[in-house]
């Protein structure tokens, strides 16, 4: 159980720091574009949310298979822990870069364009000012990718499978105990996920609402 | 000389965007240059495009005889290396960081080889110095616009872009930004491009003006020809000109603003203190004698150097050994016979004077 729970941890982890990069670089391209080709970028990344994850789990299971595109390039990961990450991560990803972009998106341009003008690279503009400015978004995406990556099972089990010691995290555990009757470490599981869970949602909606209050007294400041 | 030949700054750009079309081309001496016009005129645009902020579709941008923009030979130095620094209307601070850190930003990321302003020194002057460990949110809006300057300066740059830094300002917090702007180009010597729609601060900035209207130059002409046009303006929706000076308080409680001494009321400044001084060129009088008995305290003698008629007003521009803008109808330059070389006084209550620190 502890096994479980520890290797779910870890999944989100792992899922969480490797989207940060990829899901900024999305959110920025999406805060600054709105053409066709930003639409179907946001199309493309948020079809997880629309679908059963079972069917991402499927459509991972054939990308990085045999059959797939990477053909005889697969680096045979389906059904071993990085699965589990990819697969929390690709369902993840949708929600983080909503929340990224709503962080980005408050954060005046000409601001960023400032620090340029004073002297700062690209990169450094984005670390001094873009950065501490949507920190709460950012802090928000990340804690909700965390949350969701943690409790996500069903593209999961598709594309890692249910290993015990390998590739069962906890909401696998907690299935294989609900199906085998055993109902009082079902609930065990449910209780830790519930506190994990809990804490982190908890900080996220904390983050959002400093930041809409911030909003608040920004536009009652201009006004 | 290389440097009589090339001009300070040149350019030839535009820029589509939309329904907007830029189309400008010029060339800048040194020194305090104005772009004049209306809103929607292009101006910002066009300062946007000096900096670099925004790319043009075409055309090229020449400082100090060294190409920043060249659509034909594809040339774009990096934004961050021009050493082009842009003041914004609304200062653009960064709010997560207090004043000292807003200012020693853009100077740490100065190179040490060209930094030729020393900040403190700066805040000094600029009368900043007791803020810098507050927040911009808890600024005033002239003290904004004053760090927002300072962070700029403190860049040593080539050249200083002004997006009308004024226009949110209220009378007296204009008069102080404008006459510290004046002084930091004295004391530093950094060319500006004062970017305005009111013609009082151009006139107490600048010598020239490029006029914009549309997206296309509509003139580059000295500023004072600017009046012209306001003479044949309606009053209604029209700027007031202010005459704008930078004196000293007197130990006898007057301001020495250049040769001349105004009897003023300086509640509040002390001797040898340095101030802003405004009067609207409405609430001056000529008359073509000396007046004796006269409530108004400041009479001044001088010589017309230039008269506007318009259809609406004209102007008079007079030496007195300061120069002062007086408006009056055409009907008064008709009847007193006003026009170049002619002997007069000048005349305007104490009240009529507006002082600020700075």
């Amino acid at each position: 159980m502890l096994e479980a729970t520890l290797l779910s941890l870890q999944t989100a982890l792992i899922a969480t720091i490797a989207m940060a990069v990829p899901a900024f670089l999305i959110a920025t391209y999406l805060v600054r574009n709105n053409g066709r080709v930003a639409f179907i970028v946001d199309l493309a990344i948020s079809m997880p949310l629309a679908l059963p994850p079972v069917a991402v789990g499927f459509v991972l299971l054939w990308f990085f298979g045999a059959t797939g595109p990477l053909g005889s390039f697969n680096p045979g990961i389906a059904f071993t822990w990085p699965a589990m990450s990819i697969a929390a991560g690709v369902v993840s990803l949708p929600l983080v870069v909503r929340a990224f972009t709503a962080g980005l998106a408050e954060v005046d341009p000409r601001l960023v364009f400032a620090a340029r003008n004073l002297g700062a690279s690209q990169l450094r503009a984005t670390w001094d000012v873009t950065l501490p400015l949507a920190r709460n978004g950012i802090a928000a995406g990340l804690l909700l990718g965390f949350v969701r990556s943690f409790a996500e099972f069903g593209a999961t089990i598709v594309f890692a499978g249910n290993i015990p010691g390998s590739t069962q995290g906890l909401p696998s555990a907690m299935f294989s105990r609900i199906s085998a009757g055993d109902f009082s470490e079902a609930w065990t599981l449910a209780a830790v996920s519930i506190v994990i869970g809990g804490i982190a949602l908890a900080i996220h909606n904390k983050l959002v609402s400093e930041q809409r209050t911030r909003l608040a007294a920004r536009s009652a400041s201009d006004g | 000389m290389a440097s009589s030949v090339v001009p300070f700054l040149e350019f030839d750009i535009q820029l589509h965007q939309g329904e907007f079309t830029l189309d400008v081309a010029a060339q800048f001496e040194g020194g305090i240059t104005a772009v004049f016009g209306p809103s929607g005129a292009g101006k910002s645009t066009l300062l946007g495009c000096l900096a670099g902020m925004i790319t043009p579709d075409s055309g090229h941008i020449r400082l100090d005889g060294e190409t920043i923009f060249c659509s034909a030979d594809r040339v774009r130095q990096p934004l961050q290396s021009l050493g082009i620094a842009m003041v914004f209307q609304d200062g653009m601070l960064f709010p997560h960081k207090t004043v000292g850190e807003n200012i020693d930003y853009g100077y740490n990321l100065t190179h040490p080889d060209s930094r030729r302003i020393d900040p403190q020194e700066l805040c000094e002057f600029l009368q900043i110095g007791n803020l810098v460990d507050r927040y911009p949110v808890s600024l005033s809006g002239g003290e904004r616009q004053r760090v927002a300057l300072a962070r700029s300066v403190a860049t040593s740059p080539r050249l200083l872009l002004l997006d009308e830094p004024v226009a949110s300002l209220d009378i007296r917090l204009r008069n102080q930004v404008v006459s510290y702007l004046k002084q930091i180009h004295d004391r530093y010597g950094i060319p500006m491009i004062y970017v305005s729609h009111s013609i009082s601060d151009v006139m107490a900035l600048a010598p020239n003006a490029l006029v914009l209207e549309r997206g296309s130059v509509k003139s580059f002409c000295p500023v004072i020809d600017l009046v012209a046009d306001i003479a044949s303006s309606t009053r209604v929706g029209r700027d007031d000109i202010d005459n704008l000076y930078v004196g000293t308080v007197t130990p006898t409680g007057a301001i020495r603003i250049g040769d001349v001494e105004v009897v003023a009321q300086p509640d509040g400044y002390g001797p040898g203190q340095q101030v802003t001084v405004s009067i609207s060129a409405s609430d001056i009088m000529l008359a073509l004698e000396q007046p004796r008995s006269i409530s108004a305290r400041n009479v001044l003698a001088g010589v017309i150097q230039r008269v506007e008629v318009g259809d609406y007003a004209a102007f008079a521009f007079v030496d007195t050994g300061t120069e002062f803008v007086v408006e009056l109808t055409s009907e008064a330059v008709e009847s007193l016979d006003l026009r170049p070389g002619k002997d007069v006084f000048v005349l305007f209550k104490t009240s009529s004077i507006t002082i600020t620190a700075g």
